[in-house]
C-alpha cells in the first residue's frame, strides 16, 4: 500500500503551479468551511467515466479473462474452449522448460536490478554535486533513453558480434579471448544485462536525482555542524531519505525487465540452447507461436503473480514509517 | 594532509572523471550507430575503429530506406502517437479532474483500482487483450492500435496530482459565477494545468511512439506497420548488412531524439515522475 503513497508523493513533487493567485492564506480556505470539491457526485463520476470504460475493457476485462484461459484448454486453431480446472497449472508445475523460464527470469532481472540501482544512484549523486557544467551532463547521460526501445536490441546485438565494439575494445584489451556473447549460454544472459543497463540507467538516474533534490539542504548542514563525514552523511541523511525513491526504482527495474520482450525477440529467440527464454519469451510463444491460449495463460497468471510478490516484497524493504 | 581548498579540487577532478567516463561509455554506442551508417559493409569491423569514415556511405540511408515503404511507417506512427497523446490527456485531465475535485462514493476503489495497473504489464495480459480486440474486428487497423493504448493510469495519477493542487477556491468561484462543470474545467483547471498537460503529452507521445510488442501483435499488413515495426522487419530481412540495418536505426531515433532536445524539461520531468510505471 505503501508504495502507493510514495508514487502519490513522487507525483506530488513534480510542477508547482505557475497560477499566482495559489498563494491564497490557509485561513481563507478555513474560512470556507470544510470545503471538500463541489457535492455533485454525479458530474465527478461523469469526468471519470470516459476513461473508465477503456479501462474496463483493456485492462480489467483482460485479467479476468485471462485467469478464466488460464482454466480452459481454448487454443484458436482447433477451436476449442472446454474448462479443465487446474490441468494447466499442473501441466505447468510438471514442465521444466517453465521453471527454467522462471529461474532465467529470475537471473535476469535481479542481476539488472542490483548494478543498475547502485550505477544509477552513483552517477545521480555525481550530476547533482554543485559543479560546472553539470546540466550538460545530464542530457549527454540521459541519451540512451531516448533510442527508441527496438533499435536498443538491434544495436547492442551488433555491438555483441564476435568481431563488434565490446570484444575488440574491452575484452581482447583485457587480455581474453573475443567471446561469442548471444550464442554462448554462460554469457547470453550477462549480455542481456548490459544493454538491458545502458538502457534504463539514466531513466532510474533521473527518478534519483529528482528523490534527492528533495532532500532539504539544511539536513545536510546540520550533519556537517555535527562533525559527519561524507560517507556518514551519505549513509544517515541520504540513504533514510531517498527510501521512497529506491522503492520507485526497484519497482520500476523490476516490472520492466520481468516483462521485456522485445530484447528476446530482436537478440536470440530464447537460444542458445534455451538459455535466455525468459518469462514473457514463454508465454508469447506458448501463446503466439503454438496457439495454446489456455496453457500461457496460466504462465501469465503467474508471470503476474512474480510481479505482485517481487513488488510486495520491495515494499517491506523500502517501507517508510509515516 | 591537504588543504580545504585543495581537499575540495580533488573532489570536483574526481567527479568530472567519473563523469566524463560514464558519459563517453553511454554515447560510444550511439556515436558507433551513425559511424556504422556511413561506411560501407566490408569496413564495419576494420581495426583500429574508424570513427569517422573518411569515405562516407550517405548512400546507404536512401539506399537502405528505399527497400521497404518507411514514409508509410512514419505516417502510421505519426497518427497513431498523436491520436493517443490529445484523447489520453483529455480523458486523463478529466479523470484526474473527477478524483480530486468531486466526492463520489467509489472514488476511492476508482482511484486504487487504476493505480494498480501500473505495475500490470502488457505482456501479462497480452493474449486476453489481443483476443479482445480481435474480438472487436480492430485486428490491423489505427483503432486497434490507438484505443487500447489510451487505457493508461500514468496519465489519470498525474493529472489527478496537479488538480489537486489547484486551489478549490478558483472552482468555487467560477461555479458561484454560474459556469458549468464542463465550463468550469476549460477555463479555470486545464489553463492552471499547462506544465502538467505538457509533459503528460511529451511522455505519451515518446511512449506510443517507441511501443513495439502491442503493434507487433495486431499489426499484419505492411500498410499498417509503425516504425519501430519497419525497423524490426528490415534488421530481419537484413541481418548481416550492419550499415544498412545501422542507417534505418538512425533515421527511426531522430523523431525522437528531435523531441527530446526540444522538450527536454518536459520529457525529464515526466520520467522523473513516472517512476513506477512500468
Amino acid at each position: 500500500m505503501d508504495a502507493i503513497g510514495v508514487t502519490a508523493r513522487q507525483l506530488g513533487s513534480s510542477p508547482p503551479p505557475v497560477d499566482g493567485r495559489r498563494g491564497l492564506p490557509r485561513s481563507l480556505g478555513g474560512a470556507l468551511g470544510s470545503w471538500r470539491g463541489p457535492s455533485q457526485p454525479f458530474w465527478g463520476f461523469l469526468f471519470v467515466l470516459p476513461i473508465l470504460v477503456l479501462f474496463v475493457v483493456f485492462k480489467f476485462w483482460p485479467i479476468v479473462y485471462a485467469a478464466w484461459l488460464s482454466l480452459t484448454n481454448a487454443s484458436p486453431v482447433s477451436r476449442t474452449s472446454d474448462f479443465v480446472g487446474l490441468e494447466n497449472y499442473i501441466a505447468l508445475a510438471g514442465n521444466p522448460q517453465f521453471f527454467k523460464a522462471l529461474i532465467i527470469t529470475g537471473y535476469y532481472v535481479f542481476g539488472t536490478l542490483v548494478p543498475v540501482v547502485i550505477i544509477s544512484l552513483a552517477i545521480a549523486l555525481l550530476v547533482n554535486q554543485k559543479i560546472k557544467g553539470r546540466g550538460l551532463f545530464r542530457v549527454l547521460l540521459f541519451f540512451p533513453a531516448i533510442i527508441p526501445i527496438i533499435v536498443v536490441p538491434i544495436l547492442w546485438q551488433f555491438l555483441f558480434h564476435p568481431y563488434g565494439l565490446v570484444n575488440t575494445t574491452v575484452i581482447e584489451t583485457l587480455g581474453f579471448e573475443a567471446i561469442n556473447w548471444l550464442t554462448s549460454t554462460d554469457s547470453v544472459i550477462p549480455a542481456f544485462i548490459v544493454s538491458t543497463g545502458w538502457r534504463i540507467i539514466p531513466l532510474c538516474m533521473v527518478i534519483f536525482l529528482a528523490g534527492l533534490q528533495g532532500i532539504p539542504e539544511d539536513l545536510y548542514e546540520a550533519a556537517k555542524v555535527d562533525g559527519a563525514s561524507m560517507p556518514q552523511r551519505f549513509r544517515y541523511v541520504t540513504i533514510p531519505r531517498l527510501k521512497p525513491t529506491i522503492l520507485v526504482v526497484v519497482v520500476f527495474a523490476v516490472t520492466l525487465t520481468a516483462k521485456n520482450l522485445v530484447f528476446m525477440l530482436v537478440m536470440t529467440n530464447g537460444g542458445p540452447d534455451n538459455a535466455s527464454r525468459t518469462l514473457s519469451l514463454f508465454i508469447y510463444e506458448v501463446g503466439f507461436r503454438f496457439s495454446r491460449v489456455g496453457y500461457a495463460s496460466a504462465a501469465a497468471v503467474l508471470l503476474l503473480l512474480v510481479i505482485v510478490v517481487a513488488t510486495a516484497i520491495s515494499l517491506r524493504i523500502f517501507r517508510t514509517d509515516d | 594532509m591537504f588543504g580545504n581548498r585543495m581537499r575540495s579540487r580533488l573532489l570536483s577532478a574526481a567527479t568530472y572523471l567519473m563523469l566524463g567516463a560514464c558519459t563517453i561509455l553511454f554515447l560510444v554506442p550511439i556515436f558507433w550507430m551513425v559511424s556504422t551508417s556511413l561506411k560501407s559493409t566490408v569496413n564495419v569491423f576494420d581495426l583500429p575503429i574508424e570513427w569517422i569514415p573518411a569515405d562516407p556511405q550517405f548512400n546507404n540511408y536512401p539506399d537502405s530506406l528505399g527497400k521497404q515503404d518507411f514514409p508509410r511507417y512514419f505516417l502510421n506512427s505519426g497518427i497513431v502517437a498523436t491520436t493517443v497523446t490529445i484523447v489520453h490527456v483529455l480523458l486523463a485531465s478529466w479523470a484526474g479532474y473527477g478524483l480530486a475535485k468531486y466526492q463520489f462514493g467509489g472514488r476511492q476503489l476508482l482511484f486504487w483500482a487504476i493505480l494498480v495497473t501500473l505495475i500490470l504489464p502488457l505482456e501479462v495480459i497480452m493474449i486476453p487483450l489481443w483476443l479482445t480486440v480481435r474480438g472487436l474486428g480492430w485486428e490491423d487497423s489505427y483503432a486497434g492500435l490507438i484505443v487500447p493504448v489510451i487505457a493508461d493510469a500514468f496519465g489519470v495519477l498525474l493529472m489527478r496530482q496537479y488538480f489537486l493542487s489547484l486551489p478549490s477556491e478558483l472552482i468555487d468561484a467560477a461555479r458561484i459565477d454560474g459556469a458549468g462543470h464542463l465550463r468550469t474545467f476549460f477555463t479555470i483547471a486545464i489553463p492552471n494545468a499547462w506544465p502538467a498537460i505538457v509533459t503528460l503529452g511529451i511522455f505519451m507521445f515518446q511512449a506510443t511512439w517507441d511501443e513495439f510488442v502491442w503493434p507487433f501483435l495486431i499489426v499484419n499488413s505492411s500498410e499498417m506497420k509503425t516504425v519501430p515495426l519497419g525497423v524490426q522487419s528490415f534488421q530481419s530481412g537484413e541481418l548481416s548488412n550492419f550499415p544498412a540495418v545501422m542507417a534505418v536505426s538512425t533515421v527511426a531515433t531522430i523523431p525522437l531524439a528531435t523531441l527530446f532536445l526540444a522538450f527536454q524539461r518536459f520529457w525529464i520531468r515526466g520520467v522523473a515522475t513516472s517512476g513506477i510505471r512500468g
